[in-house]
């Protein structure tokens, strides 16, 4: 048994993949990106071994992804997340056509072909309005743990309208909203609606054709798939492994290599 | 042996030379302005699509603005500049042309290249709307007279509601009477009797620039490339604005040419193999002028045509030439046709925009073919509405019709809009997605 991997170097989280040679996944692991790409990758990547109970001599082929992956240097070659995340999400939804990914740092909307190839994508940005990190800022703000965030969100009546999606704006309308003793439910709500809002603008720049897949780690995030599901009028398909899709798909690549070689 | 000099000398050695002519060529043009002042001859700043013939008939040397701000960003120097003029009270968003310059005004003239002389005449024209604001300032900083040549602009549309012909007629005639008063201006201001022969010789030899210009542009139609469109046909047009109208332009461009055959012979390019073909629309980003098309070129993908080559002729580009029975007429004709993008007499040529009515579209299909590109890449300049402002439109309509396309984002002269690993990531996903979509082609082709 021949087995690939693909390891996936986030601004916040590092997922490593493994799968067999069938292309079933066998071990994963997420652990937090931290100071240190280079340690967090390896480690994802032992993680993620230990967890499918394979040695690392039987991987074959790894690839490396996310912004870090040039610091990936176990791996036999770099491809970029958008491929990935496209290549990924094609596997687990085949219907896929677009993806709309939502990471720690950054915001991106992937058109995908038929054979689950890119045919085009836009990127938020200088700037991280609208991605993971507004919503981290807001649970610092509100003292919550990151996760709470969805759940609460969801039992929002009447949604605030957060004009600025500007993660350091954010902060002081997310003030002024509790002065004014706003339910938190609200405020929670409203800002996964104004990061929805944000989202659809830019996916709207490559045309969205159903099926919609979301994925990247807010996608984890319940609350944000209903503001998403709003905002782009549409269901959108959401897998357990969503945010391990930049991972799948390089350790699909990895595995395409690895019966080439 | 072809295959020796592809993988030992990417870069093949000819351009060099011309390299390094195109770098004095521009670097000496302060140099020689204070030279030209101390003879007595007056300073002109005018932008590059201005009427440099006609100055140039006069004892008047000139100096670019554009391409003094873009040597400041290309040496990595602009923006310290910048940011005096932003603490001057420019906003951030103006054209960072614009504000290099301005900072330079508030440098006692201290260009990195050396001291730049002040102006006796500005001359605005009306291709883009800074350049009015822009002419003002430096009229405000210098206390120098403006003379604006303004050529009108007509939307392309379906069932044009007038006399075309008509109106092009009476718009040349408006251009003519301007062209007449800024002979006047400049025979004021130097003391000289307008010469229609110097003129004249000055059209004939910008003709000669114009013919070789269109055949060197045209020779990014072999395969490989000669040579790169961005990297350096950015620097080829530095030079031939900077002499266009004078025997070393057409000595200048003679030399690229002959070069750029030598290549092709030598069947060198840019890259040691070239794998993908791409159009650039819009101008480059300065800061990073080398570094970006060199990401490009780690995946063996080569840039062969930009749409701003048609600046350095000016409307003389591919259709017409100046017809010396009627110098200024035909000037006038050239000056208002640059914008024949916009000009419904005649189809677009090969233009970045502004045709209205669908037919850009169709226009950078045509260039795709004619230039066997593999995608197109659109750079949005943070500061420069003019340049930027149909991208995104674009983007949305040409790859509906199937091209691979990648918007990127900077700022032509401002380094502060440029982010190196975002840039780095949009090329490698859009080589990825060229690569991949080649593949399937031509397993699709394996196929059949
Ligand atoms: S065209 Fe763009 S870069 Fe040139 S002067 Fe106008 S705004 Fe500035």
């Amino acid at each position: 048994m021949i087995y690939a991997a693909g390891v996936d170097s986030g601004s916040t989280q590092t997922k490593g993949i493994i799968v067999d040679e069938d292309g079933k996944i066998v071990g994963r692991a997420l652990l937090d990106t931290g100071a240190n790409t280079v340690r967090s990758s390896e480690r994802a990547f032992r993680a993620a071994l230990e967890n499918a109970g394979v040695e690392a001599n039987a991987v074959k082929y790894t690839v490396g992804t996310g912004y870090g992956r040039y610091k990936i240097t176990f791996g036999n070659t770099q491809i970029t997340e958008i491929t990935c995340h496209a290549k990924g999400a094609h596997h687990v939804f085949p219907g896929t056509c677009t993806v709309v990914d939502i990471g720690g740092q950054d915001t991106k909307g992937i058109r995908v072909g038929q054979d689950g190839e890119v045919v085009d994508f836009v990127m938020n940005d200088k700037c991280a309005a609208g991605t993971g990190r507004f919503l981290g800022v807001a649970a610092e703000v509100l003292d919550l743990p990151l996760d709470d965030l969805g759940p609460i969100s969801l039992e929002a009546k009447k949604p605030v309208d957060i004009s600025s999606t500007c993660t350091v704006f954010a902060e002081t309308e997310i003030m002024s909203y509790l002065a004014q003793k706003k339910k938190l439910e609200d405020i929670l709500m409203g800002m996964h609606l104004a990061i929805a809002a944000r989202t659809v603008s830019l996916v709207r720049r490559i045309g969205m054709n159903q099926q919609v897949t979301f994925t990247g780690g807010v996608s984890r995030n319940r609350g944000m798939v209903h503001a998403l599901e709003e905002a782009l009028e549409t269901p959108l398909n959401v897998s357990e492994e969503s945010q391990y899709m930049g991972a799948i798909g390089a350790a699909l690549f990895a595995l395409e290599r690895a019966r080439t070689v | 042996m072809k295959e020796q000099i592809q993988s030992s000398s990417p870069t093949a050695p000819p351009t060099e030379g011309v390299r390094q002519e195109t770098k004095s060529a521009v670097k000496d043009a302060f140099a020689d302005a204070w030279l030209a002042k101390e003879r007595g001859a007056k300073i002109c700043y005018t932008y590059v699509l201005g009427p440099i013939e006609l100055l140039r008939s006069f004892d008047i040397h000139l100096v670019f603005p554009e391409i003094s701000s873009a040597q400041m960003a290309a040496k990595k120097t602009a923006l310290p500049y910048i940011q005096k003029a932003e603490d001057y009270g420019y906003a951030a968003d103006t054209c960072s042309y614009v504000t290099a310059d301005v900072g330079l005004y508030l440098s006692d003239m201290k260009h990195p290249l050396g001291r730049v002389p002040t102006p006796d005449l500005v001359l605005n024209d009306t291709l883009c709307n800074t350049y009015y604001k822009w002419s003002e300032i430096t009229q405000d900083f210098h206390k120098c007279p403006i003379f604006t040549l303004d050529h009108p602009v007509r939307m392309a549309r379906k069932n044009y509601p007038y006399d075309l012909e008509a109106l092009y007629r009476e718009d040349r005639a408006y251009v003519v009477d301007q062209i007449e008063r800024l002979i006047a201006t400049c025979e004021q201001l130097t003391g000289q009797k307008f010469d229609m022969d110097r003129f004249r010789a000055n059209l004939d030899l910008a003709n000669r620039m114009g013919a070789l210009w269109c055949e060197i542009i045209d020779k990014t139609r072999n395969r490989p490339s000669p040579f790169d469109a961005v990297l350096e046909g950015y620097n080829y047009m530095g030079g031939a604005t900077t002499l266009k109208g004078t025997e070393e332009g057409v000595v200048y461009l003679e030399k690229i040419k002959g070069d750029i055959d030598q290549r092709i012979e030598m069947g060198v390019g840019p890259v040691p193999e070239e794998k993908f073909r791409l159009l650039w629309m819009s101008a480059p980003c300065y800061p990073y002028f080398r570094k970006i098309p060199e990401m490009f070129h780690k995946a063996g993908a080569v840039f062969v045509y930009t749409p701003q080559f048609m600046q350095p002729t000016r409307g003389t580009y591919r259709m017409q030439q100046y017809d010396l029975s009627r110098p200024l007429e035909s000037y006038a004709e050239c000056l208002m046709d640059y914008f024949h993008a916009r000009n419904p007499r005649k189809p677009p040529q090969w233009s970045m925009g502004w045709v209205g009515g669908g037919g850009e579209i169709d226009n950078q299909l045509q260039l795709m073919e004619h230039f066997g590109a593999d995608g197109i890449v659109y750079h949005a300049i943070k500061s420069c509405r003019m340049n930027s402002g149909s991208l995104a439109d674009f983007r949305e309509h040409v790859s509906r019709r199937g091209v691979s396309i990648l918007m990127l984002e900077s700022d032509i002269a401002d380094p502060r809009f440029f982010s190196e690993a975002q840039t780095r990531n949009r090329i490698d996903a859009f080589m990825e997605g060229l690569a991949e979509k080649k593949l399937l082609r031509s397993q699709s082709v394996g196929h059949a």
